[in-house]
């Protein structure tokens, strides 16, 4: 018992001997279940679901559907040019609602109305939510309908952004978690080897060789860059063969978004391992950064579900690009004409992370 | 020269019984006038526009427009004109479940559409004289647009002008919920009708407890 009792007071010592580690073991479980709460409750999901609608008709009918939709969703009266711009280019709707002219005059007739739903399928939960409200609002109105004719109103939807009305949560789910699993075998991967090179003494023997320090970096990682495309690849092909994802239209765009996505990766990559100084450094904080930038950039679910600022805070993240680029091929079926501002976006994002990784870099043995 | 005076006294005096005869009559005659129908939509509407813009809860407000619509409407002669024979066929008991539930339903029907309106400022056209009555053509002006809304209104001995149909943008509720009856009742039969009317009013009563 003694024995046992010393040998668990030197282990002890040695876990408090690094209290960079053990902050970073005590706060991974509390920034995390923070994220998760935030984005997940603490706001009334659908009041934050925006909603543009462009109202034709500007009569009574019209303005008792928009009370109703306004208690449960941002409505936004816009023009029709505005509230295609809203969903299809800048994404910050999952659909709009078009009340056509003479809605109110056909409905106090007792005339049937198509209300059109111009819908960005990509957002398939907040777009479920609001055909819900729809409904709801629909049925608030509709109250004075009698119950033998045929309901007034009718919603016919068109995608704005593919050739598809629905998703599955496959098409969400399946590149959220590639994006997660190749950024985290990246981010551990140049970690632990910056890590092995320092233990093994290996950095100071490669530094007196003749190459350049740059060269030497460069190696180390095009190798993981290599393994986390690799990865990628295997990873949304399997998904196509096994569960029917689309891989998008232009096959050329899927490998430039692939390969823009890793490079990002092993920029942030190189930059987060810069911090870590230990072998038990390196889990918590890689735990940490990859939790955190995954759960709030749209890996584990859709961005558009999480409050307001959080969506924008998404948007530092390589994730949150990533996803957006992904989604865009898979989902809203975008060309390379498209998607290219994402690829930049992502590519400046790796640069910035590799010079800065570089710079925080440490080649020598502790 | 009382002798003198008699013949004309007597003239005079038929005279002035035809003119307080004639304006007994009077009110009879306008009464039943154009103007008069006018009136009754005019003073139906006006209570109804002060009902909506005055003070009150929600609720005391829709019982007072029921109360308004229920004394301007004749919804016995709509149910009649809809319902054709059938109704005639039908036990008293049962005849008389279905004269109420009509009733409360054409009454929400034409009240909900009047409440799509929040502040209704009504026009009143000219009245047109029909076979039984007079068409009087009314419209709830918006700031975008105008809608129509025609009264068919028929006189009742016992109640004055009342109407006999309401016509919203060119469609007759009488003749659009007459045509929707029939075809339940040709399909389903006047139990089935009874019991979705029984339903609908139900579902009404409840949305507005909500």
């Amino acid at each position: 018992m003694r024995a046992a009792l010393a040998i668990a007071r030197k282990d002890l010592q040695l876990v408090l001997r690094d209290p960079a580690a053990l902050l970073f073991t005590l706060i991974v479980p509390v920034v995390v279940i923070t994220i998760v709460a935030a984005s997940l409750s603490g706001t009334d999901a659908a009041l934050s679901i925006r909603l543009p609608v462009v109202n034709e008709d500007q009569g009574p009918v019209a303005r008792v559907l928009l009370e109703a939709l306004s208690t449960h969703l941002q409505v936004e009266e816009v023009e029709r040019s505005r509230a295609i711009q809203m969903v299809a280019a800048e994404k910050r709707a999952a659909a709009a609602l078009v009340l056509p002219k003479h809605l109110s005059k056909r409905y106090l007739g007792d005339r049937p109305s198509t209300l059109t739903l111009l819908t960005d399928p990509a957002k398939g939960s907040e777009l479920e939510t609001i055909q819900a409200l729809l409904l709801v609002a629909e049925r608030d109105a509709e109250a004075i309908a009698d119950p033998f004719s045929d309901p007034l109103l009718r919603v016919e939807e068109q995608s704005l952004t593919g050739s598809r009305l629905t998703t599955t949560s496959f098409e969400q789910n399946i590149p959220g978690f590639s994006v997660m699993f190749v950024l985290m075998g990246t981010l551990f991967g140049i970690a632990f080897t910056f890590d092995d090179e320092r233990n093994w003494n290996t950095g100071m023997r490669l530094r007196v060789a003749p190459i350049r320090r740059a060269s030497l970096l460069g190696g180390k990682l095009l190798a993981r860059y290599g393994i986390g495309l690799a990865q990628m690849v295997i990873l949304f092909v399997f998904g196509h063969l096994a569960f029917g994802l689309p891989l998008g239209s232009s096959p050329l765009a899927f490998g430039l978004m692939a390969a823009a996505v890793v490079f990002s990766m092993v920029g942030f990559g190189l930059f987060v391992a810069g911090f870590a100084r230990s072998r038990e450094q390196i889990i918590p904080l890689g735990l940490t950064v990859v939790m955190i930038v995954c759960s709030i950039g749209g890996c584990w679910w859709p961005v558009y579900v999480e409050p307001p600022w959080l969506q924008r805070a998404a948007h530092f993240f390589l994730t949150a690009w990533s996803m957006d680029g992904l989604l865009d091929l898979i989902l809203r079926e975008r060309g390379l004409l498209e998607v290219w501002p994402t690829l930049l976006v992502l590519f400046g994002y790796g640069s910035i992370g590799l010079a800065a990784g570089a710079w925080l870099q440490r080649f020598e043995p502790r | 020269m009382a002798r003198a005076w008699k013949p004309g006294i007597r003239k005079r005096l038929g005279l002035v019984l035809l003119v307080l005869l004639a304006s007994a009559a009077a009110p009879a005659a306008d009464g039943r006038s154009a103007e008069a129908a006018l009136a009754a939509v005019r003073e139906t509407l006006d209570a109804a526009q002060a009902t909506v813009e005055g003070e009150g809860s929600r609720e005391e407000k829709l019982a007072r427009l029921r109360e308004l619509s229920r004394g301007f409407f004749d919804t016995d002669a709509m149910a009649r004109a809809a319902m054709g024979e059938v109704l005639d066929r039908q036990s008293k008991p049962r005849r008389h479940e279905f004269l109420e539930l009509w009733e409360e339903y054409v009454v929400r029907a034409y009240l909900q559409k009047l409440l799509f309106f929040r502040r209704p400022r009504f026009r009143y056209g000219r009245p047109i004289a029909g076979d039984h009555g007079f068409l009087v053509p009314t419209s709830i002006q918006t700031r975008h647009d105008a809608y129509s809304v025609d009264y068919m209104l028929r006189w009742r001995k016992d109640r004055g002008w009342l109407a006999t149909d309401i016509v919203v943008e060119g469609m007759s509720l009488s003749h659009n919920l007459g045509a929707q009856l029939s075809s339940l009742l040709r399909r389903r039969g006047f139990e089935e009708l009874l019991a979705r009317l029984r339903r609908k009013v139900a579902r009404h009563r409840s949305q507005e407890g909500a």
